[in-house]
């Protein structure tokens, strides 16, 4: 057999050859002391650079971790619900702003209503053209907060 | 010449003809032109303690006593009276004499007046407050609480579960629709046979106090529709600034159009001017100096002309009464027209007087029975604000 090259010698230190080809080589080695030097040298400088390797290692729990800076990641979030919340706050004004608006006006053409129907009423159960004779004015008195309104003749005012 | 039989016959014919016309005008014309002067039933409601009716807590002397009650007549002589301030729906005899509360109101809007609209069909009883109406079984029952989408200033029950809604209804922008709606009271379904847009501040004036808002209303120039039942069925519809009125169906047909000819009574200057020192009077009283807003009280508008009437009556034989606006003092002047053959025949203008008490002559304080030449009326007993309301009857 032909001497070891340098390819099969670090397949066979690798385990990487078939078993057939390994315990070939194996023999091989017993034999020839030319390729068992060059073995034991390789064997000793991978044994060497395993070393060194373990030196450089760190054990798992010693990795350092990547951390993202947690404060930015808050303040974003932050920021984020402050501009919902915000947000939140604008839209509940406006819609409050609107019903109000809606409600006032709503209750302001109720009282308006009211006062017609009152006026109206009024003008029903009064004899309009005795009120006439005696130049009487139809007074509404409304009070604002509850919509409350009283509607009476002028010449009712102080009796 | 010669006359003939033939035309001796016909001329007999022809001057008998007019001569029965004019009886018969005659008979059927209870309300003779001129004066007609009201004679007080004493006897009428002897039995009703109308102090009692009327009540004595202090508390209810407010607005609700400046419209006490009103009533109609049932097909039987009874009377049928809500007592706007006890609340209560009350039964009295054809002679005036309280019998018994059918019915409290309750559901009512508060400080508004409930009113009695009418008999609907001789089954149902129906009052009307704001938005709200009661409908009444004739034994007192609720046979119906009703709320309408829009407010009621005057409500006439007609037939067939049809009453007819006079509404105002206010719109964004001071305006003002008036309509006229028909409204099945079973279905719901409502119908607008007659609509009006006006402006509401016309003829007002609004001041805002610290804790108040007042508004003087000129109710002159003010338009407004009156209804009454016609016929049994029909819809009189008159329209305050239009000589005109007008007869629907209850399905809202328009069945004839009658033109009354009344010409409105011209609003002097000296009248204008006393209305407006009336204004700045109020305001003093008050306490606003009667001059701090004299532009705006000056800028009011009031109408050359006043409206061509202020109530109509239609008595039990559809006889249509309207009442004019007049000129002289305390008389209460009633064109009197005719319905029958539905072109408004003109009967005559007579003057309702009456010595004893004021007189309301609106429908539902007052009611005409042309067979038996009687009214009765809700009237004051007294000038005092607190004098008790009563039911009274009149001949004449």
């Amino acid at each position: 057999m032909n001497c070891i090259n340098d390819q099969q010698l670090f397949d066979f230190i690798n385990n990487e050859l078939p078993s057939e080809e390994h315990e070939h080589l194996e023999f091989h080695l017993n034999n020839c002391s030319d390729c068992r030097e060059v073995y034991n040298l390789k064997q000793e400088e991978i044994n060497w650079l395993k070393g060194s390797m373990k030196d450089f290692s760190f054990p798992l729990d010693e990795i350092p971790k990547f951390i993202f800076p947690e404060e930015n990641k808050t303040h974003k979030n932050r920021r984020l619900t402050s501009m919902i919340v915000r947000l939140g706050i604008a839209a509940t004004i406006l819609i409050l702003i609107s019903i109000s608006i809606l409600f006032l006006d709503q209750k302001k053409r109720n009282n308006i209503e009211l006062q017609r129907i009152q006026i109206e009423q009024e003008m029903l159960i009064t004899d309009m053209n005795e009120a006439w004779h005696e130049r009487e004015l139809i007074i509404t008195q409304t009070d604002p907060k509850t919509g409350k309104s009283e509607v009476f003749l002028s010449s009712e005012i102080g009796k | 010449m010669k006359i003939n039989t033939s035309m001796k016959r016909s001329i007999v014919l022809l001057t008998f003809t007019i001569l029965s016309v004019n009886v018969m005008n005659a008979q059927n014309s209870p309300y003779p032109p001129g004066n007609i002067q009201l004679k007080t039933d004493e006897s009428f409601g002897k039995n009703s303690d109308w102090n009692k009716l009327s009540t004595t807590d202090e508390s209810l002397y407010s607005a609700y006593y400046t419209r006490p009650a009103s009533f109609v007549t049932g097909q039987d002589g009874s009377i049928y009276l809500v007592n706007n301030i006890k609340k209560e729906l009350q039964l009295f005899d054809s002679n005036g004499n309280f019998i018994k509360t059918l019915a409290k109101i309750t559901n009512i809007a508060k400080y508004m007046t409930v009113r009695i609209a009418g008999i609907l069909d001789n089954k149902y009883i129906v009052t009307e407050n704001y938005n709200r109406l009661h409908i009444f079984n004739m034994d007192g029952s609720l046979f119906k609480l009703l709320y309408l989408d829009y407010s009621a200033s005057q409500v006439v029950p007609l037939t067939e579960n049809i009453i007819a809604i006079y509404s105002n209804i206010v719109y964004p922008g001071d305006q003002n629709k008036q309509c006229v709606i028909l409204k099945d009271i079973i279905s719901g379904k409502d119908m607008i046979i007659e609509s009006i847009i006006d402006t509401l501040s016309k003829g007002s004036y609004t001041l805002k106090l610290d804790k108040q808002m007042v508004n003087i209303s000129y109710p002159y120039s003010k338009t407004n529709f009156i209804l009454n039942r016609i016929n049994n069925d029909q819809l009189l519809v008159g329209f305050t600034s239009d000589d005109k009125l007008k007869i629907y169906s209850k399905e809202g047909q328009l069945i004839s159009t009658l033109k009354t000819n009344i010409k409105a009574l011209a609003i002097p200057d000296s009248a204008k001017a006393e209305f407006k020192q009336k204004i700045k009077s109020y305001l003093a009283k008050i306490g606003k100096d009667a001059d701090f807003d004299k532009k705006s009280i000056d800028e009011i508008i009031l109408p050359s002309k006043m409206p061509f009437f202020h109530a109509i009556q239609v008595d039990d034989h559809d006889n249509i009464l309207v009442f004019l606006y007049t000129e002289g003092k305390a008389t209460h002047t009633a064109s009197i027209y005719s319905s029958f053959s539905n072109i408004g025949q003109y009967i005559g203008t007579s003057t309702f007087n009456c010595d004893q008490f004021k007189l309301n002559v609106n429908p539902i304080s007052m009611c005409i029975h042309f067979g038996d030449k009687e009214i009765q009326a809700i009237i004051r007993d007294g000038e005092d604000k607190k004098s008790p309301f009563k039911l009274v009857k009149f001949t004449f």
